[in-house]
C-alpha cells in the first residue's frame, strides 16, 4: 500500500438525508404558497390560454355561427360586467354558491365524519348516500320546487343536496382511512376514543377531506346553474335561459366563460387552502 | 443457560410486567366461512425491573399479540397480564411503544412528535420543552427539530418513535420490531444507539425481533417462541458483560449464545 494515496473518509451524521437546518411554521407555509404559485396557478393560467387559443383557432376555422371566436366572447363578457343588472345577477349566483357550499360543507363534513367514526350511523345512513350522489340535480330541482316554490331556497336545496353528497362520501373516506397505527399512537399514551379522533383521526384525514371539499365547489357551481336554469327567473341562470331563447350563441358562451372562470376562481382558493393546511403531505423532501 | 418457562408468581414491584396462563384466539373471515385460530396458549413469563427482554420467533408466532397485550391495546381470552401488581386493562403512558413502522405524526415536526405524548398527558409546558430538547439530543437528532417525518430517513424515523416513547418517562417500554424495516447497515447503527440509549435509562424493556443476532446483542434474557398455538418454547439467559459494544459478537459466549438460540429455533 505504501506510495498509494489514502482513502478519504468523510463522516456524517449517520443514516440522515436532509441537511439540518432551522424551519419553522411559517417558512413551510411560505413554501406552500409559494408551491400552489408555482404548481397550480401558473400551469392552470397556461393550460387556459393553450385552450383559449385552439378555441379562437378553430372559431377562426370553422366559422360557424354556434362557436364566436374567444376574443369576441371575450369581448361580450366585459360589455356584460359593464351592465350594473349583469354585475347584480353575478354577485347573486355567486353568494347563492358560497352559501350552498358553506352548509354543503357542514352539512357533508358532519354526515361524512359520523358514518366514518359509527358503524351505525353508516348502516343507518349510507344508500340514502349513495341515491342522492348518483341522483342529478335537474330530477331534484322540480321536488324541491314543489316544496319550497321559486324562492332562493329552492335553488340553496338544490346545490347543497348535489355538493354535500360527494363531500360527506369523502369525508366518510377520509375518515376510514386512518392508519391503524396512527390511531393507536394517541391510545398507547392513554387517551380514549375523543382525544384520538380530534388529536389524530381528523388531522390525519384532512388530505382526503380536502379532495372532497375540492371536488365540492365544482358540484356546487353546476347546481347554482342548474337550479338557476330550472327556475329561469334569477342571477345568471336567468341570463343563459334568455340568450338560450334567443340563439344567441356569443351570450351562450360568455356565460358559460363566466362560469368557468368563477369555478376556477373558487377552486383556487380551496385548493390554496388545501396547499396551506396539508402542507405536510405534499411534495417530496427537502 | 436454558430453563423451560414457568407460570410467575405476581409481586408488588413496580416494572415488573408478567404474563399467567395467556391465551387468545382470533376468528378468521374467508370466503363462505368463519373460523377460530389460537393465536396464543398459556403463554406465561415475566420481565424484571430494569430487564431487557427480547421476544424472539417466527412470523406468526404470536409475539406482536403478547407485546400488544402488555401494551393494553389486546385483551386475553385466557390468563392475565399484569405490571406490578395491577392487572392491565387497557393502554396507559407507564407503558411506552416503539412501533413497527415508527407512526409518526406526519402533520408534525421531530419536536412535536417527540413531544406528543407529554402534550396529551397536559405536562407544563416547560418541562415538556427540556424533555424534548433531552430526548432529541439523545437520540442524535440535534438540529433536525423542524423536519417533518417525510423528510426523515427510516432510521431517524425509528429515533424519533423512540424519543417521543422515552419522554413520557414510562416504567416500561414495549417494541415492536423497530429495526425490522431498515437495512443491514442502518439497524446496527440503531441497535447500537438503542444499546447506548438504555444503558443510560435501563427502562424495563420488552423487544420483539426475528434476529437472533439482534435479540443477542441487547437482552438479558430472550424468550424463544414457537407457533401454532404460539407459546414460550424456552427462557435464555445472555450473561454478557455489559455495558456492550460490538467488540462482544466476537467472544465465545455471544456465539455459543447464538448457537444455542438457533438450536432452540431450528428445533421446531
Amino acid at each position: 500500500m505504501a506510495g498509494q494515496p489514502l482513502t478519504v473518509v468523510t463522516r456524517e451524521q449517520p443514516d440522515a438525508v436532509a441537511r439540518p437546518n432551522e424551519r419553522g411554521r411559517a417558512a413551510r407555509l411560505g413554501q406552500a404558497a409559494v408551491r400552489f404559485l408555482r404548481e397550480e396557478l401558473l400551469v392552470s393560467l397556461a393550460a387556459l390560454a393553450v385552450g383559449a387559443a385552439v378555441w379562437q383557432l378553430v372559431a377562426i376555422a370553422i366559422d360557424a355561427a354556434w362557436l364566436p371566436t374567444f376574443w369576441s366572447v371575450l369581448s361580450n363578457c366585459h360589455d356584460l360586467l359593464g351592465d350594473a343588472k349583469f354585475r347584480a345577477a353575478l354577485g347573486d349566483s355567486l353568494y347563492d354558491v358560497l352559501v350552498g357550499y358553506g352548509i354543503s360543507v357542514l352539512l357533508g363534513g358532519i354526515v361524512g365524519i359520523g358514518m366514518g367514526l359509527n358503524r351505525y350511523v353508516d348502516w343507518a345512513l349510507v344508500y340514502y348516500l349513495d341515491l342522492l350522489l348518483f341522483i342529478p340535480p335537474i330530477v331534484t330541482a322540480p321536488i324541491f320546487l314543489i316544496i319550497f316554490g321559486l324562492s332562493k331556497t329552492t335553488l340553496l336545496a338544490v346545490i347543497v343536496v348535489f355538493a354535500s353528497t360527494v363531500i360527506a362520501v369523502n369525508c366518510k373516506a377520509a375518515v376510514e382511512s386512518v392508519d391503524d397505527s396512527l390511531r393507536e399512537v394517541p391510545r398507547v399514551f392513554g387517551a380514549g376514543r375523543v382525544q384520538t379522533v380530534l388529536r389524530v383521526q381528523l388531522r390525519a384525514a384532512l388530505p382526503l377531506v380536502f379532495t372532497g371539499l375540492y371536488l365540492g365547489v365544482g358540484r356546487a357551481v353546476k347546481g347554482m346553474i342548474i337550479g338557476q336554469l330550472f327556475i329561469a327567473v334569477i342571477g345568471l341562470g336567468a341570463y343563459e335561459a334568455r340568450f338560450e331563447q334567443a340563439f344567441d350563441a356569443q351570450g351562450i358562451w360568455s356565460i358559460a366563460l363566466v362560469v368557468v372562470v368563477a369555478a376556477l376562481v373558487l377552486s383556487w382558493v380551496v385548493r390554496f387552502v388545501d396547499g396551506i393546511v396539508n402542507h405536510w403531505a405534499y411534495g417530496g423532501s427537502t | 443457560m436454558t430453563t423451560e418457562t414457568n407460570a410467575v408468581a405476581v409481586t408488588g414491584r413496580e416494572g415488573r410486567v408478567s404474563l399467567s396462563g395467556v391465551g387468545k384466539r382470533f376468528v378468521t373471515r374467508g370466503r363462505g366461512h368463519v373460523g377460530e385460530f389460537q393465536a396464543l396458549d398459556d403463554v406465561s413469563f415475566a420481565v424484571e425491573p430494569s430487564e431487557f427482554v427480547s421476544l424472539l420467533g417466527p412470523s406468526g408466532c404470536g409475539k406482536t399479540t403478547v407485546l400488544r397485550m402488555v401494551a393494553g391495546l389486546l385483551k386475553p381470552d385466557t390468563g392475565t397480564v399484569r405490571v406490578g401488581a395491577v392487572p392491565v386493562t387497557k393502554p396507559g403512558p407507564d407503558r411506552a411503544v416503539v412501533f413497527q413502522n415508527a407512526a409518526l405524526l406526519p402533520w408534525l415536526d421531530v419536536r412535536g412528535n417527540v413531544s406528543f405524548g407529554m402534550r396529551l398527558l397536559k405536562w407544563p409546558s416547560a418541562r415538556v420543552r427540556e424533555q424534548t430538547r433531552h430526548y432529541v439530543s439523545l437520540v442524535g437528532l440535534e438540529g433536525f427539530e423542524h423536519h417533518l417525518p417525510r423528510e426523515l430517513s427510516g432510521g431517524m424515523q425509528q429515533r424519533v418513535g423512540l424519543a417521543r416513547a422515552l419522554a413520557v418517562d414510562p416504567q416500561i417500554l414495549l417494541m415492536d420490531e423497530p429495526f425490522g424495516a431498515l437495512d443491514e447497515i442502518t439497524r446496527r447503527q440503531m441497535q447500537n444507539e438503542l444499546l447506548r440509549i438504555w444503558a443510560q435509562s435501563r427502562k424495563t424493556s420488552l423487544f420483539v425481533t426475528h434476529s437472533v443476532d439482534e435479540a443477542v446483542i441487547l437482552s438479558d434474557r430472550i424468550l424463544i417462541m414457537g407457533a401454532r398455538p404460539g407459546r414460550i418454547l424456552a427462557d435464555i439467559r445472555v450473561d454478557l458483560p455489559r455495558p456492550r459494544d460490538r467488540d462482544v459478537e466476537a467472544s465465545d459466549e455471544f456465539v455459543a449464545l447464538r448457537q444455542e438460540v438457533w438450536r432452540w429455533l431450528d428445533s421446531r
